[in-house]
């Protein structure tokens, strides 16, 4: 069932919203998902005997933000404190292991969709975690958004509330913002599931932009909390117009699916008139480039997907489907 | 117990803590099927690359 939506005034109204084919019985299995992970999150941190922990009292004051954000926020707690268990930093090790100290000021909460809002540190290099960069909330790596930083997340925030069914940004907690760019330079955004909740991406002044990424990287941390609820893909291979290579089932599937998103949002932004000028112009050379690596993969689609449960399954095919028939009629 | 007896059992007590923590981590890193990355280079108009590395 599609979700309402609706726009402000003298914008056009799309009936459907990206990623509206969400089916609600697979929602289930993904909160259960979510929960375990904070659950475990919690363990963990439990577990170190640290002396101003206050855990017996159940008094974590991260699960005030709700699940999404605490989890998101726990995950980069414990990272922060294996790297400072690793140098032996116990003063350090027990800062970030306590309570007090798990919503750091310098996070921003997004308005319109609750989300802990990060700024890399420009001068700090990432510890690698598996083999991304990682810039850790409770480290100096990660810092106060800046006021252009913050407030380019928050309105791209403010348009996928506008755009988005809520169901695709329910594994994603944190944004940390990294590099800025200009709108059509290369640009890099990134997820891992060591941070199961976290979004890096580099940003522009442009906050259709950085919806973009958002709703792509989303696309992954979804995708991978699904696949968790169900299983993963076979080592089966494919070729990948994005990559120009065999992919794995698993990074074919990921593809397929965030880039079919990334089409569902371009398109539903030029429906919608939200972006003008030069953004318009962005989001229509992309999703031009997009749809025609997904039509590249589609014939390949059917096969990868038979490798997965039946539900995730049905859930890529129908966004696959709708991103290549233009995605969002117009009331 | 002297001083340096005692500094001695603190530091072991501490590297125990830490240890400890560090294997608790692990069994639940272990558990969830080690990190898979999802990278994502772009730009409109220049090859766009999937699951690259970032830069850091």
């Amino acid at each position: 069932m599609p979700l309402p939506l609706s726009l402000a005034e003298g914008h056009n109204v799309l009936r459907y919203p990206v990623f509206s084919t969400a089916p609600r019985i697979l929602g289930r299995q993904l909160e259960e998902v979510r929960l375990k992970r904070l659950r475990t999150a919690r363990a963990v941190l439990e577990d170190g005997q640290c002396p101003s922990d206050n855990a017996s009292q159940g008094n974590w004051p991260e699960l005030e933000f709700g699940c999404r954000v605490g989890s998101a926020v726990l995950e980069h707690r414990i990272k922060s404190a294996v790297l400072y268990a690793d140098l032996k930093d116990t003063e350090k090790f027990d800062r970030v292991r306590s309570p007090a100290n798990a919503l750091p000021g310098y996070v921003v909460l997004g308005e319109m969709f609750p989300i802990a809002i990060a700024a890399a540190n420009p001068n700090y290099l990432a510890a690698n975690i598996g083999d991304s960069p990682a810039y850790l909330i409770g480290t100096e790596g990660v810092q106060e958004p800046t006021a252009r930083q913050a407030d380019c997340a928050r309105q791209a925030l403010h348009l996928l509330t506008n755009l988005v069914n809520p169901d695709l940004l329910q594994s994603m907690g944190t944004l940390v913002v990294v590099q800025e760019r200009q709108l059509w330079d290369v640009a890099n955004s990134w997820t891992t599931t060591s941070l199961k909740g976290t979004v890096y991406s580099d940003w522009s002044v442009e906050p259709a932009a950085l919806g973009m990424r958002i709703v792509h990287e989303a696309a992954h941390l979804w995708l991978n909390d699904a696949f968790r609820a169900t299983y993963f893909p076979g080592d089966i291979h494919f070729p990948s117009p994005w990559k120009g290579t065999l992919r794995p089932a698993y990074g074919f599937l990921h593809a397929l699916f965030a880039f079919s998103l990334i089409s569902q949002y371009c398109a539903a932004m030029l429906t919608s008139k939200l972006a003008r000028g030069t953004a318009e112009r962005f989001l229509q050379a992309t999703l031009s480039e997009e749809i025609g690596k997904i039509r590249n993969a589609q014939q390949y689609a059917h096969e990868a997907l038979s490798h997965i449960d039946s539900m995730v399954s049905a859930t890529i095919a129908g966004v696959v489907e709708v991103a290549l028939a233009g995605a969002h009629p117009i009331t | 117990m002297d001083k340096q007896s005692q500094k001695a059992v603190e530091s072991a007590e501490e590297a125990t803590r830490l240890a400890n923590f560090l294997k608790k981590v692990r069994e639940a890193e272990l558990e969830a099927g080690g990190p898979k990355t999802t990278a994502h280079t772009s730009a409109v108009g220049v090859p766009v690359e999937d699951t690259a590395k970032p830069k850091g």
